[in-house]
């Protein structure tokens, strides 16, 4: 690969990561929302309910698979995208579960957002 | 039967400490609120300026052009007017006031139109949705730490001291109360209502008038290095 195709690979995986981090903000929006009943007021309060827990974080997956279902043709679609893809999806996952439950209702968007953040942010795809 | 009467003054101090308990639970709550209409707002504005309906991706570099960035701010502010409407029923449209509007908005979360659009017109395609949420964390938070400080601005007097330990539920046997400020008040409250109405024994120690639980006397005796010691 050449330099200039370096740095269209380079420029691609940025916007790529920026499509992530938009999806799973959108995701987020969207499971509050979902869950908070009056759209106006959002608390995390019923968080202290594991069965409340377990509902956010549900809703939270299904939003941001729907959110991301195109964001892999950014990196174009193959097999090693789509398994970045999902790899990277789970990693978001699983460091959600992790921080909602250990936070339970003390749990908010500033302790979500900047980990997941610079968990995106963090994650290589693998060489080919 | 008699009934025991409460010291009228007494009891200001206990609505006092128990309004300021209220005012910071909204605090808490309006940050939480105010984030996420805040990046509700710019996800719209997105779906309408950056999103490309061809490839599905959101392109920030549309964002580079100045009149982008513009009309990209305009919406933000529109959506947050809109917000502001909905929550507190008033209609702004109806303010004759030029930049009345923009006033309440400043009062509600802490920005106007020029700031939006000074924000969007420096960053360009560099204040894309991770970044905006990131700094409207930070904004949202400063807010709440001012109404967090204007809220317990009435705990002025030493007896509202004997309220919040009532209030927090904190053993008095824990706590020096003499060497307790004012502003440990405050901290208290805040912690307290933080923490879901509760004081976690963490957070109390941390105080400088917390009295540590006593350790049982009497230590294990270490044979082998009292031998040492004879030696």
């Amino acid at each position: 690969m050449n330099k200039e195709e370096k740095a269209k690979e380079k420029a691609k995986l940025k916007s790529y990561r920026h499509n992530i981090e938009h999806a799973y903000l959108s995701a987020l929006n969207d499971t509050i929302h979902k869950l908070n009943k009056k759209k106006e007021v959002v608390t995390f309060k019923h968080h202290e309910k594991e069965d409340k827990r377990g509902a956010f974080l549900v809703e939270l997956k299904s939003q941001l698979e729907q959110h991301t279902t195109r964001t892999v043709n950014i990196l174009g679609k193959n097999e090693n995208t789509i398994a970045f893809q999902n790899n990277l999806i789970d990693a978001i996952m699983k460091s959600n579960t992790k921080i909602v439950h250990k936070h339970k209702h003390l749990i908010n968007q500033r302790k979500l957002i900047p980990r997941i953040l610079s968990l995106i942010e963090s994650i290589e795809p693998e060489e080919e | 039967m008699t009934e025991k009467k409460k010291d009228p003054v007494s009891s200001q101090y206990q609505k006092d400490v128990e309004y300021t308990v209220e005012l910071l639970q909204q605090s808490k709550e309006s940050q939480e609120t105010k984030f996420s209409h805040l990046n509700d707002a710019y996800l719209t504005s997105a779906k309408k300026h950056l999103y490309n309906e061809e490839t599905g991706e959101y392109e920030y570099k549309k964002l580079k052009k100045e009149e982008t960035a513009k009309a990209f701010a305009k919406d933000v502010t529109q959506k947050l007017k809109d917000v502001y409407q909905t929550i507190t029923g008033h209609d702004l449209k109806k303010s004759k006031l030029k930049g009345f509007d923009d006033k309440l908005l400043e009062a509600y979360f802490g920005l106007n139109s020029k700031y939006v659009e000074r924000l969007f017109v420096d960053r360009r395609d560099e204040l894309t949705s991770g970044q905006f949420a990131q700094e409207m964390l930070q904004h949202t938070y400063q807010l709440k730490r001012q109404e967090d400080n204007t809220a317990v601005q009435h705990i002025t007097d030493r007896k509202h001291l004997d309220e919040i330990i009532k209030i927090t539920k904190v053993d008095s046997a824990r706590i020096n109360k003499d060497d307790m400020e004012i502003d440990h008040g405050h901290q208290m409250l805040k912690t307290y209502v933080t923490n879901e109405q509760e004081m976690p024994t963490k957070e109390l120690e941390k105080l400088p008038f917390y009295v540590p639980i006593e350790k049982p006397k009497g230590k294990k005796v270490n044979m082998k290095n009292n031998q040492d010691i004879a030696a």
